[in-house]
């Protein structure tokens, strides 16, 4: 028996020696008791174990009579480019999708060591009753940066919220001094999107997130999503688009239409008209009214 | 019932010993007029030619008793001889008060784990490095230095106490209050990441990334590309500069006016036909007012077929560009792994015809890594062949060979994604956009976007 206890232990000792460990997902709140009303938030956090990954699908869930899903902060998070920003698909169900451009593997820190994890998104909750409230990352789908798109699942995870009784309502507000950052390209193709002008767009912000993109029509910002088709006379050809965060700092860029020609020719036209008015102007001066009325 | 486990245990191992016995009883021996290796086992992995001036000796033999053989002539030792390599850890010095924090990426192996790693510090760049073994770790603080001496660092990786890869020389001043960082890697290799960095740029990041407070950081990236080729930077997925690398394929660039935060940047080189490297990833936290130096990149080669298909027996043309000069692996990936060996060029321009008599009916894979000095690049993307009973010249298509650029401008950027977000989880995508040809826009098809992005 004593031969195969020894069998059984080498076994076991060859079988961790050879353990991976495997990439998972982990929910992280600022607090594990709340009152009613007091915000509190979630960090959804991504453990790459050392794998390259570039692409996650995911669902969350929670119990939508105790809490209220406020907001999703993509702030610090290692996704780039939202395919289907954190958004609430059903009551207590939340959906999130996303890619990062050439992978990720974890950050490094020039204060601490090489960081294998990475925050997909804040989640920002208010209780509403009191109890506890369950919330719950469900099966994950990543996709390695093999150039197959080669999937993995993540196992899930959950956190736990005990909400008292007592009522405190409290923001819970990130203090965010940066401007977003604002990428945007007008697209007119006619394989592309009906050959309609079409904007696209993607904005990132390092802290509170993006709250939403905007373009001035009619002297009002209206919200857009992307990708956004254009109407073909907007404002005389130029188009101006604001990117705002949950903090309200904005970053506006401004675009000349296709057809209404370059950047470079508007500033060379409006010199070309300012030197002529300068031209008249010296004219009026230099020969008095009536001399100038001859000139002309 | 102890007696017959024991029995049952005892068979088991008598039987898996005899099998593994057999699997190398088939070899016959072999000889020459100096010397005579009887059952040798000839598996050539990866490496050339061992030689000298008396005898030939290529790859590795296999003795199933342990010992050494030897004569007054030559000695071998028993066992599988394996030559594991690694990927250069990538390392980040933080200096602090009579300290510097170094830190690196995981090394990783071919043909073996990395088991630990050692950290080398010296006064001077060329050495002598005095290096201390720390472990199966990814930091190590070096206390006991000197305030206002700059130090070079150094991180080997081994596997089982073989070195395996060596980082680029890393510098750092400690202060009583520094920020200071410096990060190098991307290769396996030892020589200098900064010199010869010839060609160089600088560029403020502007646009809406104004600080209002809490201090900004700066980045410099520098390595190998391609002589007198493009390279781009993108930051969190967009391009955020471009340099052109010198005659001898070295690049510097910076970035300047970072606010705080994590970027992932990356860095990717076009050669002289417009064909792409595969894009390296620098996921990084700009803490305030810090500079970082990423040191040591080594593009890896590109690589392209003359033909789509090729009668087999015939040659297939593999090329790209590198460093000139340099030595290039080609693997050709089949049931088995086929690796052959050609230098670039003055241009760095490399060829080789391949023979694909030894490859079966089918589709295959090719893809290239770069050698010079002590430094190697990762192996690069990979090329797509068939081998089939006529051959097929590889046609220039109007659209770019990059997958993902679905509006065929020959970048793969937000436009693409645009497109393809359009279409998710859509049913009937365009075939273009189905790059998977699964018939639906998933995950699966971002992620291979993803891959390719350039900007």
């Amino acid at each position: 028996m004593k031969y195969l206890y020894r069998t059984f232990l080498i076994l076991f000792l060859f079988s961790m020696y050879t353990h991976t460990f495997a990439m998972s997902v982990s929910l992280v709140p600022n607090k594990a008791t709340v009152s009613i009303g007091e915000e509190f938030y979630v960090d959804l956090i991504f453990n790459t174990e050392n794998k390259n990954i570039n692409g996650i699908e995911t669902t969350l869930t929670y119990d939508s009579e105790t809490v209220l899903f406020v907001r999703a902060e993509n702030g610090q998070s290692f996704i780039t480019h939202w395919i289907v920003s954190p958004i609430i698909t059903s009551p207590g169900s939340i959906s999130l999708s996303g890619i990062t451009p050439n992978g990720f593997s974890g950050f490094l820190n020039s204060s601490e060591i090489y960081d294998r994890t990475g925050n997909i998104s804040r989640l920002v909750f208010s209780p509403k009753k009191s109890g506890q409230s369950v919330i719950v990352v469900n099966r994950t789908l990543v996709t390695e940066n093999d150039g197959e798109g080669t999937p993995a699942t993540i196992n899930p995870a959950q956190v736990v919220i005990s909400i008292g009784v007592d009522i405190i309502n409290s923001e819970y507000k990130l203090i965010d001094i940066h401007k977003p950052i604002l990428s945007a390209e007008i697209v007119k193709d006619q394989n592309l999107y009906n050959g309609q002008m079409t904007l696209v767009f993607n904005a990132i912000d390092k802290d509170s997130g993006i709250e939403g993109i905007y373009i001035k029509k009619n002297k009002e910002w209206i919200r857009i999503t992307n990708p956004y088709t254009l109407e073909a006379k907007t404002s005389r050809g130029i188009l101006t688009v604001k990117a705002v965060d949950f903090s309200g700092n904005t970053a506006t860029e401004r675009f000349f239409l296709p057809g209404y020609g370059s950047f470079w020719f508007y500033i060379i036209l409006a010199t070309v008209v300012l030197g002529v008015l300068i031209g008249f102007r010296f004219l009026y001066k230099s020969y008095g009214k009536n001399k100038f009325k001859k000139i002309i | 019932m102890k007696r017959f486990v024991k029995s049952i245990l005892g068979i088991s191992t008598v039987l898996i010993v005899t099998g593994f016995l057999f699997s190398f009883t088939y070899a016959q021996y072999t000889e020459s007029s100096n010397f005579k290796i009887e059952n040798s086992l000839i598996g050539i992995m990866e490496g050339g030619i061992s030689t000298s001036s008396s005898f030939q000796y290529i790859s590795s033999s296999g003795q199933l008793e342990s010992g050494q053989s030897d004569s007054t002539g030559f000695g071998s030792n028993a066992g599988f001889l394996y030559f594991p390599i690694a990927t250069t850890p990538v390392v980040l010095t933080t200096a602090g008060n009579g300290a510097v924090l170094v830190s690196w990426t995981s090394s990783i192996g071919t043909l073996g784990n990395v088991t630990s790693y050692s950290v080398g510090v010296a006064t001077l760049i060329s050495g002598t490095y005095t290096y201390t073994n720390v472990g199966n770790v990814s930091s190590y603080n070096v206390t006991g230095l000197t305030n206002g001496t700059t130090f070079y660092f150094k991180v080997r990786s081994y596997v089982s106490g073989l070195i395996v890869s060596e980082s680029t020389a890393v510098a750092s001043t400690p202060t009583v209050s520094s920020s200071t960082t410096t990060t190098t890697g991307g290769t396996v290799g030892s020589s200098g990441s900064s010199s010869g960095a010839s060609s160089s740029a600088s560029v403020g990041v502007t646009t809406g990334a104004t600080s209002p407070g809490g201090g900004t950081g700066r980045i410099t990236f520098s390595g190998r590309a391609y002589p007198s080729s493009k390279v781009s930077i993108l930051k969190d997925g967009t391009i955020v500069v471009t340099t052109i690398a010198d005659p001898k394929a070295d690049f510097s660039v910076s970035i300047d006016s970072l606010p705080n935060g994590n970027y992932n940047f990356s860095v990717y080189g076009q050669d002289s036909e417009d064909r792409k490297s595969t894009a390296y990833s620098f996921p990084v936290f700009i803490s305030q007012s810090s500079t970082i130096n990423i040191g040591g990149i080594f593009l890896s080669p590109t690589i392209d077929v003359d033909k789509s298909e090729v009668k087999k027996g015939e040659n297939v043309a593999i090329f790209g560009q590198s460093v000139p000069d340099s030595e290039i692996t080609i693997s050709v990936h089949s049931n088995g792994e086929f690796f052959n060996k050609v230098k670039t060029d003055k241009s760095g321009v490399y060829l080789l015809n391949f023979d694909t008599t030894p490859l079966e009916i089918g589709g295959h894979n090719a893809k290239s890594k770069s050698a010079i000095d002590t430094e190697v690049s990762p192996f690069g993307a990979t090329v797509g062949f068939k081998v089939g009973t006529e051959s097929k010249k590889k046609e220039i298509t109007s659209c770019t060979n990059l997958r993902g650029d679905l509006n065929c401008d020959g970048r793969v950027n937000l436009v693409d994604f645009s497109i393809m977000a359009y279409w998710y989880k859509n049913n009937k995508p365009p075939a273009n956009v189905d790059l998977n040809n699964d018939s639906i826009i998933s995950l699966i098809d971002f992620s291979i976007m993803a891959y390719n992005w350039t900007g």
